[in-house]
């Protein structure tokens, strides 16, 4: 094993055990979004129980399974997932709540949230539209497909805007670990309308920002973080030349030392893809604490460890 | 002859200003909700919420950003009446909505910090810096590059992301937006004391962005998203108006020394100005902050309504230490919207 493997090993070691120490419960455990708040949070929950799902010591599975627990009794009557439970309707939560789901399922063999999940693929499909069923019906009928049909990916709440990084959370959901067989032509349909959504909102320059590519005709620069989730996202796009313009806006960054955020994200992102990311791997571990986490923010220790898993392995359950 | 163009074409702004709120209200909604305006009536229950008695607004001149900024402002300060915020718990809230290299998008650092120490002097128990970015989600990037978690962690203080704490549902069965329940962070709820810590920008929505609307940053993201866009398609003076009452500012310390003209909140250019604006009264600082860019009050509508739900803005009830705004007001350039008016159709449409 090299230095740089066994820096890795110990990096993941310390930070499963953080992860371990920040779940909380009995037998459904949940995370909230720092070790002193008390809320849960969904997302939280979500990011941590498939980074821990990727370990193969008993604890961390048996931890996954736990949050999974709570990530299935948490779910809204409408199949979707509210930031945390029993706060209002559901939201963009749900995206990376069914992801979780899907992923561990695959990883663990098991698919013990068969019925949760095609619930939840329900409401992801039906959250894309402004309009409810009826209404959509109504205008279906007066004015053709095409005004149900514009590029759309997903809002962050119900009602609102469309932007990058909900619809690249969905377009995760929905391909990890592979594209669902059922109602397959509506969820390929609605694939391609996000993907086509992402597309058409690159910022010039490449990359992404979080959704405002030009304002008042203005054209606005890209993020880091953002450009590397929509990169993330777009996985079944690799030859669009938006996707190239964009790796190479991410790896402009390769020599700022940004954020543990935006590092692990960099990393996932450039895997994927089969670029080097040596150095955001090298700024990302020098960031960890003595305790495991990569900052207080425990969704961003567990994509951390998502990423330096992903590198270490070559290969990552978002990978697709 | 300039003078009257001016203002011509400024009213002109302002009337697509309106227009282009609702038109933000339209792209994303239902079509019941198309053209939302502010309500011609209020009930009993929003009016009784104003302030009463006068206001007072203090105008600092600092020329520039200095490390003793507070002893320039002790110095000015001394006439003007300020919160008691003694053994307190006091969230100071500045504005770090996005991060854009040499442009004057967030507060300045040295606000902040003397704020920070302003704060200590009336007495504050605790003092904690809170904020919820509105465009980014990777708050320790810009707390780093905006330089004001350095600040912060200078000075020992505690920073919460105001988009991941936890939350608490708040009674807005009065309010304008129809968000009930409004969804708020605990420490915005269990602060003693808020204070509302701006930069001055013109604000190509709403006109200029001051220190009531740097309330949209308290709205935690992880409900309402990244921009929290719930808030423009429920009516950005609405949201506005509501958050005043929700969070119940204490203060407002506008950083107003080198300000943003033209095409803000973001996208704008640096316009020194060489003021800091100091009040309790936020309606009242506001109005005083818009007639100091020569902008009539009256004509931005979230402080039209402020004057009748929040507190002061007409001149005859606002005393002003320091220079008198007219003496000292400049033309700021106003956002590209009043140029070219397709252009807010289209940024509608593009959900900006």
């Amino acid at each position: 094993m090299s230095d740089i493997q066994e820096n890795l090993s110990k990096a993941l070691n310390r930070s499963k055990s953080y992860l371990l120490a920040a779940a909380r419960g009995d037998k459904a455990l949940f995370l909230t979004y720092a070790k002193e708040k008390q809320d849960p949070s969904t997302e939280a929950s979500a990011w941590t129980a498939l980074a821990l799902s990727t370990y193969e010591d008993e604890a961390a599975q048996q931890a996954a399974f736990a949050i999974k627990q709570f990530l299935l009794d948490s779910q809204n009557q409408d199949g979707g997932w509210s930031t945390k439970p029993g706060a209002g309707r559901s939201d963009w939560t749900s995206a990376p709540a069914l992801m979780s789901l899907r992923a561990i399922d695959q990883i663990q063999n098991k698919s013990t949230a068969k019925q949760n999940i095609n619930f939840a693929f329900e409401y992801l499909l039906d959250s894309r539209y402004f309009a409810k069923p009826a209404t959509r019906l109504v205008t279906l009928v007066a004015k053709g497909s095409g005004a149900l049909n514009k590029d759309r990916g997903w809002p962050w709440d119900p009602d609102c805007f469309h932007w990058i990084e909900p619809t690249a959370y969905a377009l995760l959901a929905l391909n990890i670990p592979k594209r669902p067989e059922r109602n397959r032509v509506a969820i390929e349909h609605a694939l391609g309308k996000a993907e086509d959504f992402i597309l058409d909102h690159a910022c010039k320059g490449g990359g992404w920002n979080h959704g405002n590519d030009i304002t008042l005709g203005a054209p606005l620069p890209a993020y880091r973080l953002t450009t590397a989730e929509a990169l993330l996202a777009l996985q079944a796009r690799k030859k669009e030349a938006k996707v190239e313009t964009g790796l190479e806006y991410l790896q402009s960054w390769a020599s700022q030392d940004t954020s543990s955020l935006s590092l692990a994200m960099s990393i996932l992102a450039l895997s994927a893809y089969g670029r080097d990311c040596r150095q955001e791997v090298q700024f990302l571990m020098a960031r960890q604490e003595s305790d495991g986490n990569f900052t207080a923010n425990i969704t961003t220790t567990a994509l951390s460890t998502l990423a330096l898993a992903a590198y270490l392995q070559k290969r990552s359950p978002l990978f697709f | 002859m300039d003078d009257e163009k001016d203002k011509a074409t400024r009213r002109e702004f302002l009337t697509y200003t309106t227009m282009a709120v609702a038109a933000a209200s339209l792209a994303g909604c239902s079509p019941s909700k198309l053209n939302r305006e502010l309500p011609a009536e209020l009930t009993p229950g929003q009016l009784a919420r104003k302030r009463q008695g006068r206001s007072q607004v203090a105008i600092v001149p600092c020329k520039e950003y200095s490390d003793d900024l507070f002893a320039v402002w002790q110095e000015k300060l001394t006439e003007v009446k300020l919160p008691d915020f003694k053994n307190q718990h006091v969230v100071l809230k500045p504005n770090m909505v996005e991060f854009r290299e040499n442009t004057p998008v967030t507060t300045n650092p040295a606000v902040l910090k003397a704020s920070i120490e302003l704060v200590k002097s009336l007495g504050a128990r605790e003092i904690t810096v809170a904020e919820g970015p509105g465009h980014m989600r990777d708050t320790e990037y810009l707390l780093d590059v905006t330089g004001l978690g350095k600040v912060i962690k200078d000075a020992g203080l505690r920073y919460v992301d105001l988009n991941l704490d936890d939350i608490e549902a708040v009674d807005n069965s009065d309010g304008l937006n129809e968000l009930n329940p409004f969804y708020l962070p605990k420490t915005i709820v269990q602060a003693d004391a808020v204070v509302s810590i701006p930069k001055l920008k013109t604000h190509h929505w709403v006109g200029m962005t001051c220190s009531m609307k740097n309330l949209f940053g308290t709205v935690p993201g992880r409900k309402y998203g990244w921009p929290k866009n719930m808030l423009h398609i429920k009516g950005i003076p609405h949201s506005i108006l509501d958050l005043q009452h929700l969070v119940k500012p204490k203060l407002a310390i506008v950083d107003g020394i080198i300000a943003m003209e033209g095409d803000g909140p973001i996208n704008g250019t640096a316009r020194p100005f060489g003021y800091v604006i100091i009040g309790e009264d936020l309606a009242a600082v506001d109005a005083t902050c818009a007639r100091m860019l020569k902008l009539d009050p009256h004509d931005l509508p979230y402080i039209k309504m402020a004057g009748q739900v929040v507190g002061n803005i007409e001149e005859k009830d606002i005393d002003i230490v320091g220079p008198a705004p007219e003496s000292i007001a400049q033309a700021f350039a106003l956002p590209i919207t009043m140029k070219d008016k397709s252009l807010l159709k289209q940024a509608a449409e593009q959900g900006s």
